[in-house]
């Protein structure tokens, strides 16, 4: 089967042999209820807090509209979905099942047998487990908590119920109040005053054997003076059937204190991402979102950061791909409250093969947010006639002493470069995939190396189209 | 005692309810915090959402728009998406009369 | 619904009507339109367009619909309808034409400026073909079914294919004290390779009864054309403004349109350039000058239909005291309208303690081979260490102010006064806003 093929059947995941209830361990019934809430928060063995937040978070889930902005999310079929599944194991998956364009991806991108199989859902084992182990007893010594959260909310339950959901509360919108109701996973981090973290954490140290991260729920508290690099989400395509990824994301980083979170999602292609992110800056804190958006069918994501107290600073790296059938609609937005606080916003996108890239933004400074600065750029790169791009950025500013700023641009590769590149012998594939590059570079850059040599590749397979 | 309006009866709300009144054309919010009263403006800071309309819980009052909460006895946005607080004002209790004061925030002398 | 009040309504229109001796179609189209405006929603304030708006000052509540007899009302401020140098003049006070005239020379060539009821009786056939069917609909929204019933006087500006006149024409729009509502309407047809300029004002004085005017600008310019269209608004503080101005661009066309707002209680505008064959080009200028408690609302599109087309908008706005002032600015390039040019620029001076601003920038790009195709939106106070430097140098910080203030607009006044051979326009309104300013 070649790979153009494999594509087109991509969007029917039955044809991948994964709707065999034999299979799962445990699986909620199909649809969202009571009943399911309480038997997630059952198995959980959660509080009773918890298990009450959630009853209340599906009471708002029910009455709240879906949003009248942005991509189309008709074929989302709330009922339709299982909110929760569980399996001692990986579910067995047949490698043959898996569909060519991931196989193939895995091969260019160089990833090693066990991890792509693993990423893949094949086979149980991969040692993550022992990389987590050893990392877990460096970061004890500092009083760093790096936990699954639901192993925190049992943990610490006091610390997590400080801040759970006092960032995102259930309400905020439709998909926040579902996050509430049925999350299953995703990282707790805590770092004590003074301590920094050198070594990024990792999302994949603990994925452990529940559903691959459907509704994760991320809370990670920074104290003052402390530094902590997290990374979410690989450049290896995951493959998976749940269509509906709904994640929260909760940060907040006290006086003097710096977070980055850094992400890369490549979901396959038959995946809704609506996710939540959002942090709070006290007094000169930093708080960095690098986001990169490769995969899923829609995503809906805007970084954002609170900027509280005097001197808190954010930046946001955003980079989107779309490519057919995708529709990224992604941005970030800067919420200046306090006085002489500073946000920058960068926005890359690329829009290939009939893909749509948006950006979506929010610059807003409340009157008393005096010596405030903010500066946002967003780039819009189209590679064809089909693609489409498109920016929405507000910038909504009741305080007369700022300086805000809002650039965008969207253009094709330019000529000129082209035909440079190609008066020196580089044909014109090559020429775009160089030029490409050194658009997205300036976000590249910030990733780990691993990340930015595969990211890299990962583009360059996507611009050559060998990959859906 | 100038500038106490009569809002309501301490028997019309109950220990953890919220009910709102208008004091002389402004939407007032009374809650009732394990006996203890407080009066807030109906309004959210974030996007004007009725706070009225929002439950109480551990001395704060939630809006139903968003989510975003604040603690009733300061005003203080305590949940985002609110930052910004909310007017208070200040209330007495005399007798089985709620008396608010348009004109003056809880906690002022 | 035919209830009492709708029927001493369209009683009222059909008078209207008679008293202008209009042709029977556009008794029709007005009692077409009324109906319209009767079915049509108000809007809510919920949707975009509106949310930052106080949709109360759309009320009618008070005001008289069919302007009487007028008083004799003064502009306000600088701007005068001096008739030197100017090629034509229409002059409207509430709802009636007091006056009007046109160089022969134009006449001669086949120029038309007259007020719309005369062009109705005197040419039919070309305002049948152009009023209200192809820029501006009776349906675009409430407020124009409202006005598409209720209008009257207006300018008509015709120019036949291939006249080019050198010399701006004039139209001013004044409204008396207050309890009015007005309807002004400008309909130009530039027919092809044709040229002419058109400015016009619309203002008051500060009266002590609320108004509201509903007014109609559409820009027919056709292919080879060009047009230079500048529209000044000095309102009032009682006066709520709700304009809608439309151009439609035919192949290699050319518009320019100055936009210059002051003054007004609540004004709102929406300007639409709709570049619909290749080669049409489109340059706006705006210039907006907001204080005490004054809300200005402007939205704004570039629609680029056809490829090869070039659009530029530049908003500067100084917004002093608790002015409020939003724009929410769209560019449009359609699939197909590759090699297209289109760019925004807002930027914003926030001289008062309490202004504010809300700029929406929104690209909407379907053809991949744009030239370019950007945004960019500034918002700012002065700029303190600009004051610093100047006040070294011996100025005051009061008159540090007003040269950066100056210097801010100029750029802008610039553009504008390009836009026309009357430098007597560019003058005033540079005095008008630096005054306001100081």
């Amino acid at each position: 089967m070649t790979d153009r093929k494999a594509t087109e059947m991509m969007p029917d995941s039955y044809k991948w042999g994964f709707h065999d209830e034999a299979r799962y361990v445990f699986r909620t019934e199909r649809g969202l209820s009571r009943k399911v809430v309480e038997e997630i928060a059952g198995i959980k063995e959660e509080p009773q807090w918890m298990r009450d937040m959630r009853l209340r978070a599906l009471e708002i889930f029910e009455r709240k509209s879906m949003p009248n902005w942005g991509p189309d999310l008709s074929a989302v079929n709330l009922n339709d979905l299982y909110y929760y599944a569980r399996a001692s194991d990986r579910p067995e998956r047949d490698w043959n099942e898996v569909p060519d364009y991931i196989r193939s991806t895995f091969d260019r991108l160089g990833i090693p047998e066990a991890e792509r199989k693993f990423l893949a859902g094949v086979g149980a084992q991969y040692d993550s487990e022992t990389v987590y182990h050893n990392i877990r007893e460096e970061l004890a010594k500092q009083g760093v908590i790096f936990a699954d959260t639901d192993t925190a909310v049992r943990e610490y339950p006091d610390l997590v119920r400080r801040y759970f959901g006092t960032v995102v509360p259930p309400a905020d919108n439709k998909f926040s109040a579902l996050n509430s109701a049925v999350w299953s996973g995703g990282s707790f981090i805590y770092v004590p005053e003074g301590v920094h973290v050198d070594i990024p954490l990792q999302a994949y140290f603990r994925i452990n054997a529940e559903n691959i991260g459907q509704f994760e729920r991320t809370l990670i508290i920074a104290e003052p003076g402390s530094f902590i690099h997290y990374i979410e989400g690989c450049t290896a395509p995951i493959y998976t059937t749940n269509s509906l990824h709904a994640a929260v994301v909760e940060v907040i980083v006290k006086k003097g204190a710096r977070v980055r979170y850094s992400t890369v999602q490549n979901w396959s292609t038959n995946v809704y991402n609506l996710v939540t992110k959002r942090s709070v800056a006290y007094e000169d804190a930093v708080v960095e979102w690098v986001d990169g958006n490769l995969g899923s069918k829609v995503t809906m994501k805007y970084p954002a950061v609170y900027l509280m107290e005097p001197g808190a600073h954010s930046e946001v790296l955003s980079l989107s791909f779309a490519g057919r059938g995708q529709h990224q609609d992604t941005g970030a937005k800067a919420v200046h409250v306090a006085p002489h606080t500073t946000s920058v916003i960068t926005s890359k996108s690329i829009s290939k093969d009939g893909g749509r890239a948006s950006y979506r933004g929010l610059v807003k400074a409340y009157s008393g947010a005096k010596g405030i600065r903010s500066s946002v750029r967003c780039d819009a790169l189209l590679l064809d006639g089909d693609s489409r791009s498109d920016t929405y950025p507000t910038m909504e500013i009741d305080e007369r002493d700022v300086t805000v700023s809002h650039e965008a641009s969207v253009s094709k590769v330019s000529e000129e470069q082209l035909f440079y590149l190609q008066s020196r012998g580089i044909d014109e594939q090559e020429a775009t995939k160089m030029i490409v590059n050194g658009f997205v570079e300036p976000i590249v850059k910030e990733l780990p190396m691993e990340y930015a040599v595969e990211l890299n590749r990962l583009i360059e397979l996507q611009l050559e189209g060998a990959i859906g | 005692m100038s500038g106490f309006i009569p809002a309501m009866r301490t028997a019309d709300l109950m220990p953890g309810m919220v009910k709102v009144v208008d004091v002389q054309g402004r939407r007032i919010a009374v809650c009732n915090v394990d006996g203890r009263y407080f009066a807030v403006d109906d309004v959210c800071t974030h996007d004007g959402g009725p706070l009225g309309k929002g439950r109480l819980c551990d001395g704060q009052i939630e809006c139903p728009r968003h989510g975003a909460r604040f603690d009733v006895e300061t005003g203080r946005a305590v949940v985002l998406p609110a930052v910004m607080p909310i007017r208070t004002y200040a209330l007495r209790v005399i007798g089985t009369e709620v008396r608010v004061c348009l004109e003056r925030r809880a906690g002022d002398v | 619904m035919l209830d009492s009040v709708s029927l001493r309504k369209r009683q009222a229109i059909e008078e209207l009507s008679a008293r202008h001796e209009e042709p029977m179609w556009l008794l029709q189209h007005r009692l077409k339109a009324w109906r319209l405006y009767e079915d049509m929603l108000p809007p809510t304030g919920r949707e975009e367009e509106w949310r930052r708006t106080d949709v109360s000052a759309l009320s009618l509540d008070g005001l008289t619909l069919f302007a009487p007899a007028t008083l004799s009302p003064r502009l306000r401020g600088g701007l005068r309808e001096g008739r030197d140098g100017y090629g034509g003049q229409i002059v409207q006070r509430d709802s009636q034409i007091v006056f009007q005239e046109m160089r022969p020379e134009s006449a001669e060539q086949g120029v038309i400026f007259t007020d719309l009821h005369s062009a109705a009786r005197q040419h039919p056939k070309v305002i049948r073909r152009h009023f209200m069917t192809e820029a501006v609909l009776p349906a675009a929204w409430k407020y124009v079914a409202l006005h598409a019933a209720l209008w009257s006087g207006g300018a008509f500006l015709y120019v036949p294919a291939g006249v080019e006149i050198g010399v701006p024409l004039h139209a001013v729009v004044g409204l008396s004290s207050g309890g009015v509502a007005v309807f002004p309407h400008t309909l130009i047809v530039a027919e092809e390779g044709s040229s002419v300029t058109l400015i016009e004002e619309h203002g008051s004085s500060d009266g002590d009864r609320r108004a509201l005017s509903s007014a109609v600008v559409e820009i027919l310019v056709r292919d080879g054309a060009q047009v230079r269209y500048v529209g000044v608004q000095d309102w009032g503080a009682n006066v709520d403004s709700f304009s809608t101005i439309r151009a439609v661009l035919g192949k290699g066309s050319q518009l320019e349109l100055g936009l210059v707002g002051s003054g007004g209680h609540v004004a709102k505008a929406s300007l639409d350039a709709v570049l619909s064959a290749p080669g049409a080009t489109a340059s706006i200028v705006g210039l907006f000058l907001a204080e005490g408690d004054q809300h200005m609302s402007y939205s704004t599109l570039q629609d680029h239909r056809a490829a090869n087309t070039t659009s530029d908008l530049l908003f500067k706005s100084v917004l002093r005291d608790n002015a409020y002032l939003v724009w929410n600015g769209l560019t449009r390039i359609h699939k197909g309208a590759g090699e297209s040019d289109a760019n925004q620029s807002s930027r914003n001076l926030l001289l008062g303690e309490n202004a504010r601003v809300a700029a929406i920038p929104v690209l909407e790009i379907e053809a991949h081979d744009v030239t370019r195709c950007s945004h960019g939106a500034t918002v700012s106070s002065v700029d303190e260490e600009q004051l610093y430097y100047m006040m070294s140098r011996g100025l005051t910080r009061e008159d540090a102010s007003r040269a950066i203030v100056d210097g801010f607009l100029r750029q802008g006044l610039e553009r504008l006064t390009s836009l026309q051979a009357h430098r007597g326009i560019g003058r005033s309104v540079e005095r008008r806003l630096l005054a306001e300013v100081a």
